[in-house]
């Protein structure tokens, strides 16, 4: 197609081609073409197939206000052609349709529609229930809108930024740079945002003239050129609004491609005031077949020729009801279009000039007619147009029918800030009764449709928003509101039309194939608001989001009269008002985690790294998912344990003990200097939160472990639980400080020894002793622990140091066998020995005496209660509660029960917290939490596992700890 | 036992050449790498010393010589030092170059282990920093420099901007330790756009003095 190139107003670069396929087909585009225009241009006329029906569709808007140019670009489904920029390259495929959009095997469902009734999901297939698995795969393969396999990665680059703004303004058409500029020279800065590739909105490609003389299009690049201009003001184009939320904050996305870094990117903006000005969109007009492609939106034609040099037709009759339609008739005619007609729904009101302009041109104007049908099969070959009344008829040859309604405000963005809409008799819109506080509507979006009248609600807006961040405006913003009273005001806008012959084929929304006649079956069982319609005859929910049936539903609705609401009213708005990929939404992907110092150490040992919450961590150093060799070097020799996850506190000040009292159930009044305290927490409800070991280091000065799961809200909880006291006291998080080495087993005194001048004998350094000393010249902390049931060393070590000392210990230890054992090894272990592990042997409602750690609980504290003290006094013998319990398995042959089984007789008793099996007892052992009735030893556990069959587990209760009851090997 | 070969190891390696080395108190140091290019830089300070300080009043617990911030988000930087306050009865202490004794009876945290320390220098710094954060570094009519508390790259992180004059932007970060593999290749991503590059601890200290001057 030769394309018109000498139009000032083009956004197109002719002389630089881009190459794409479509389907089979190379086709050739050039600099600044959209995919759907490109298309167009190369003759494309039927872009896809429809939902249901799969009716031929074509171009209609060009601004994805409806599905009807969703292809397949680059193997990516639904993408939108009329917001997709071409690039060179680009394999563009038609979706929904077979072997092709012009002729589709399915396109026979168009005649089927009549069994398709609203609700058709619901009724149809509701009983019998068993058929709704069968039809679900048909129904999806049939109407689907493209494929996606579950793992499907989008391609591309994706991003995310948070520009600084204390201005954000939404839409730079002129109202919305309006604004910009006036925010911007009072040195406020000013987000910009623009859903097209460059700003200008409605009056960007118009060449009729302002008031002034001027064309729109020159007054408007001047505009445009002075926002650039503004060191205060980011404009980001091709950046579509996604949400508006309360305080400012404003969330969208941006379109990249070369040379931009992104292919999209996610935007949030927070800002002191925002400025709506999304202008208009235009209302569908309803009549037979509206959607046959040919059939398009005013704009929609006079964009294709004034932006993309591509004239849509070579015949056309217009059917519109505003003055932008008559100026597009005229300018299209100008450019070489055949206008056979054009129909205007208003008796009065015409723009006189435009009226002089078609009747100069010999263009027959038909006041107060529409559209009533339009004909063809694929595409539009002549089209009916018949006065109000139905009586006067004429039908006309024409390859493009332009029809509009008039104008609908794109209010998306208000509604979701707060504002509430009320129908507006004068302009047909819905407007907003009341806006939220520093939340500003401008432009087009109240009504006005002069270009200096729009500019001047556009400035009004960028005085309000300087007001709100605090710089005095009243005068100016008076000066200005007078001088907008005397510009024109909103516009009176069409009434609301249906031809009437519409039903069948007439579209309510092209999206979900909904038509007139389906919303009047809805209406007719009973649902009588278009919210409830919306939802039975899938009216607006579909990739639109309810662009194209927002404002025409709840008006033919009112019109019915079937609703109980005296004025029409909306259907609820939501985010995200344009639809984009999940992975924008996820940015650049951040996927911040946490390593220990040594962990590469660790990998180059063949450690296998899971993530644990935030950290990496090895679960293990060999194939063996049972870690059996490691849980023997540490029985028999000695192994080592990366523990640096473990929380750690210093806490210090003269009321730090009362602040250790009252979070601990412990009496920490009696922490010895050299030795360490094992101790818990507990909720305000006496469930066990928390437990580790708490050294004092100084006077008021203590040092504390806490698990690797509370580390990072103990500081919060700690002040929390404080907050009313006033006490004097600091605590520092210095979880990453130490890492933490466990060095265990009846070596490990051994290996220790070689690599310190210290006396680390069971004299000198006894069981849950605490010493400081040196490990090859580094200062290091370090306990005699034992959770894993044996000779243990707990070594904290400055993390920079960590990679030494592990070294050295290794080095030190290859003689006696030493190995790093991982998670799973030393979950095995602590499980012989009975200890628990929070989260894993208690749950949200299992207390400090139900896990047996009662004896941890001091009852009477000098300082202050023990957080969760009176639920611990009352369920200390509080019968029914689920107690922990060691069990074997009935025939020890057997394999341990999954964690997580329930145990049952007639109901449920209680389930399995842990079962391993026991290298070194030979059999399995596991710990469950059971009924009390359940809990006493020799009692029968049934266990169901997932995938027993029916036939349940047999074990037994039996004491704990399996491994050395007598905690000999702890102590040698 | 040889004290000498013992060294200490940072949180980050950064992907750069080192072109001058040293080390300093066991930490090796790069003082510059090869082909810093123009700028922006990213500079790892994790040797750098910091100290947590918390008393009532602050002021008791502040090292004699060491001004106060009088507010929460105020710093005061004198010589290599710079302190931050981060709270009613909280600050934090950085000290450039050497590490330095503290006189008997001061009672602050030695922090340097726990965190993590980054610069973000020159051109560009804030467009890399609005990626990753949406805390407002460069709100006007805030004095620099400044404290911000916050999420930066999803991570808590005190950040301090030391200045943000056009081509001597200077931005330092800290954040938990373990946090530092993933924070330096979320920084390094954004930053890769503006091709940011790693620096030496000599570039931090050149544009710290300069500042120091207002050079």
């Amino acid at each position: 197609m030769i394309r018109l190139n000498h139009l000032p107003t083009l956004r197109i670069k002719p002389g630089v081609p881009r190459s794409f396929t479509y389907g089979r087909r190379r086709l050739q585009g050039v600099e600044g073409d959209t995919v759907a225009t490109a298309l167009f241009a190369n003759g494309v006329r039927v872009f896809g197939r429809s939902l249901k029906y799969h009716r031929p569709r074509g171009l209609y808007s060009l601004d994805g206000e409806s599905s009807n140019t969703l292809v397949n670009v680059d193997g990516v489904p639904n993408v939108c052609a009329e917001t997709t920029l071409l690039a060179d390259g680009m394999c563009v495929a038609s979706q929904n349709a077979f072997p092709g959009p012009d002729f589709d095997a399915l396109g026979f469902m168009d005649a089927l529609s009549w069994a398709m009734p609203a609700g058709f999901y619901y009724r149809m297939l509701h009983k019998p229930a068993r058929l709704w698995p069968l039809a679900v795969p048909v129904i999806r393969k049939m109407a689907g809108v493209g494929t996606l396999a579950p793992d499907f990665q989008a391609p591309g680059r994706r991003d995310e930024i948070y520009p600084a703004a204390d201005v954000c303004v939404i839409g730079a058409g002129v109202a919305g740079m309006s604004a910009a500029l006036a925010a911007a020279e009072a040195g406020l800065r000013v987000v910009l945002f623009e859903s097209r590739p460059w700003p200008g909105g409605a009056f960007e490609y118009r060449p009729g003239a302002a008031r002034d003389g001027v064309a729109c299009f020159q007054k408007t690049a001047e505009l445009a050129a002075a926002v650039k201009a503004s060191p205060h003001i980011r404009l980001f184009l091709n950046a579509p609004v996604i949400g508006v939320y309360s305080n400012g904050l404003v969330t969208a996305f941006q379109r990249g491609r070369s040379p931009h870094p992104f292919d999209e990117r996610y935007i949030e903006v927070r800002a002191a005031s925002v400025v709506v000005a999304t202008g208009c969109i235009e209302r569908p007009l309803l009549f037979e077949h509206n959607e046959r492609p040919g059939v398009m939106q005013a704009g929609c034609a006079h964009r294709l020729a004034r932006t993309w040099g591509i004239l849509p037709g070579r015949t056309a009759v217009f059917s519109v009801g505003h003055d932008p339609g008559l100026e597009a008739a005229v300018d299209l005619f100008d450019l070489g279009v055949e206008i056979a007609a054009v129909a205007d729904l208003r008796q009065d009101g015409l723009d006189p000039a435009l009226v002089d302009a078609l009747s100069r041109r010999r263009i027959p104007l038909l006041r107060g007619w529409s559209a009533t049908k339009a004909h063809g099969r694929r595409r539009v070959a002549k089209v009916t147009l018949a006065g109000a009344n139905g009586r006067f008829r004429k039908t006309l040859d024409c390859d493009l029918l332009v029809a509009s309604a008039g104008f609908t405000p794109v209010t998306g963005p208000l509604t979701l800030a707060g504002a509430k809409l009320a129908f507006d008799e004068r302009t047909g819109f819905f407007l907003p009764t009341c806006l939220p506080p520093r939340v500003h509507a401008a432009g087009r979006i109240t009504g006005r449709q002069d270009w200096h009248a729009v500019a001047a609600s556009g400035r009004l807006a960028g005085l309000c928003a300087i007001q709100d961040n605090g710089i005095d405006q009243t005068a100016a913003i008076g000066e200005l509101a007078d001088a907008l009273g005397s510009l024109p005001g909103p516009v009176r806008g069409a009434k609301f039309v249906i031809a009437p012959d519409s039903g069948k084929k007439t579209f309510i929304c092209f999206d979900e194939d909904a038509t007139v006649k389906n919303v009047d079956q809805a209406m007719a069982k009973g649902f009588n608001v278009p919210e409830l319609i919306k939802r039975f005859a899938s009216v607006g929910t579909g990739p639109g989001q309810g662009g194209i049936p927002g404002h025409n539903l709840p008006l033919y609705v009112h019109q019915s009269g079937a609703s109980p609401d005296a004025q029409p009213r909306p259907t609820t708005v939501r985010a995200p008002l344009t639809p984009t990929f999940l992975a924008t939404y996820a940015g650049a992907r951040l996927d911040m985690s946490k390593r220990t110092p040594i962990h590469d150490l660790q990998v180059a040992a063949g450690g296998r790294m899971e993530r644990l919450g935030v950290w990496h961590r090895a679960r293990r150093f060999s194939e063996d998912v049972h870690s059996r060799e490691e849980i023997l070097s540490v029985r028999t020799a000695v192994g080592i344990l990366d523990a640096s996850t473990l929380g750690k506190f210093r806490i210090f000040g003269p009321d730090a003990v009362k602040v250790l009292d009252r979070v601990y159930v412990g009496d920490m009044t009696r922490v010895p200097r050299t030795r360490a305290k094992y101790s818990a927490m507990c909720n305000e409800d006496g469930c066990l939160i928390d437990d580790g070991v708490i050294v004092r280091t100084g006077d008021n000065d203590y040092y504390l472990t806490t698990s690797t799961g509370r580390a990072g809200v103990t500081v919060e909880w700690i002040r929390y639980h404080t907050r009313f006291d006033d006490w004097d006291f600091g605590i520092v998080n210095l979880t990453d400080a130490y890492g933490v080495i466990n060095l265990a087993g009846p070596e490990a005194r051994a290996v220790l020894q070689r690599v310190t001048d210290a006396d680390v004998s069971n004299e000198a350094f006894p069981f849950m002793g605490y010493r400081e000393f040196a490990v090859g010249e580094v200062p290091l902390r370090a306990m005699r622990l034992g959770f894993v049931g044996e000779l243990s060393f707990e070594l904290h070590v400055p993390a920079s140091w960590m990679a030494y000392v592990w070294n050295l210990l290794m080095d030190a230890g290859k003689d006696f066998g030493i190995r790093p054992f991982g998670l799973e090894a030393q979950n095995t272990l602590r499980l012989e020995k009975g200890h628990v592990i929070i989260g894993s042997e208690s749950e949200q409602r299992t207390t400090l005496h139900d896990v047996g750690l009662g004896f941890l609980w001091h009852r009477d504290k000098p300082w202050a209660r023990t957080v969760g003290d009176a639920a611990l006094r009352q369920t200390e013998h509080q019968p029914g509660r689920l107690k922990l319990v060691g069990f074997r398995m009935a025939d020890p042959s057997a394999s341990p029960p999954r964690d997580g089984s329930v145990i049952v007789d007639r109901r449920i008793r209680g389930y399995v917290c842990t079962a391993r099996y026991s290298v070194v007892l030979k059999e399995p052992v596991g710990l469950a939490l059971v009924e009390d009735d359940s809990s006493a030893k020799g009692a029968p556990l049934a266990i169901y596992e997932d995938g027993c069959g029916g036939r349940l587990i047999q074990a037994v209760v039996t004491e704990t700890p399996f491994y050395d009851p007598e905690g000999l090997r702890l102590r040698l | 036992m040889k004290p000498d070969n013992r060294l200490r190891q940072s949180p980050v390696q950064l992907d750069g050449r080192p072109h001058r080395t040293l080390v300093r108190d066991h930490w090796p140091v790069v003082c510059e790498y090869a082909d810093e290019g123009d700028g922006p830089w990213l500079v790892d300070l994790s040797h750098c010393q910091r100290i947590d300080i918390q008393a009532r009043p602050l002021a008791a617990m502040i090292p004699e010589g060491l001004p106060e911030p009088e507010a929460p988000g105020e710093v005061r930087i004198q010589d290599q030092s710079l302190i931050t306050r981060m709270g009613k009865a909280q600050a934090c202490l950085w000290r450039f170059g050497q590490a330095a004794a503290f006189p008997v009876g001061f009672n602050g945290t030695e922090i340097t282990e726990a965190t993590l320390a980054l610069a973000i220098l020159g051109r560009h710094t804030f467009a890399i920093a609005e990626k990753l954060s949406s805390l407002d570094l460069q709100a006007p009519g805030r004095s620099l420099p400044r404290l911000y508390q916050g999420p930066f790259a999803q991570v808590p992180c005190q950040l301090v901007v030391l200045d943000a004059a056009a081509g001597r932007e200077m931005l330092l970060l800290s954040c938990s330790r373990g946090y530092g593999r993933d924070m330096v290749g979320a920084i390094t991503n954004a930053g890769a756009e503006f091709n940011l590059r790693p620096a030496g601890e000599d570039r931090f200290m050149r544009m710290f003095e300069n500042r120091e001057k207002g050079a």
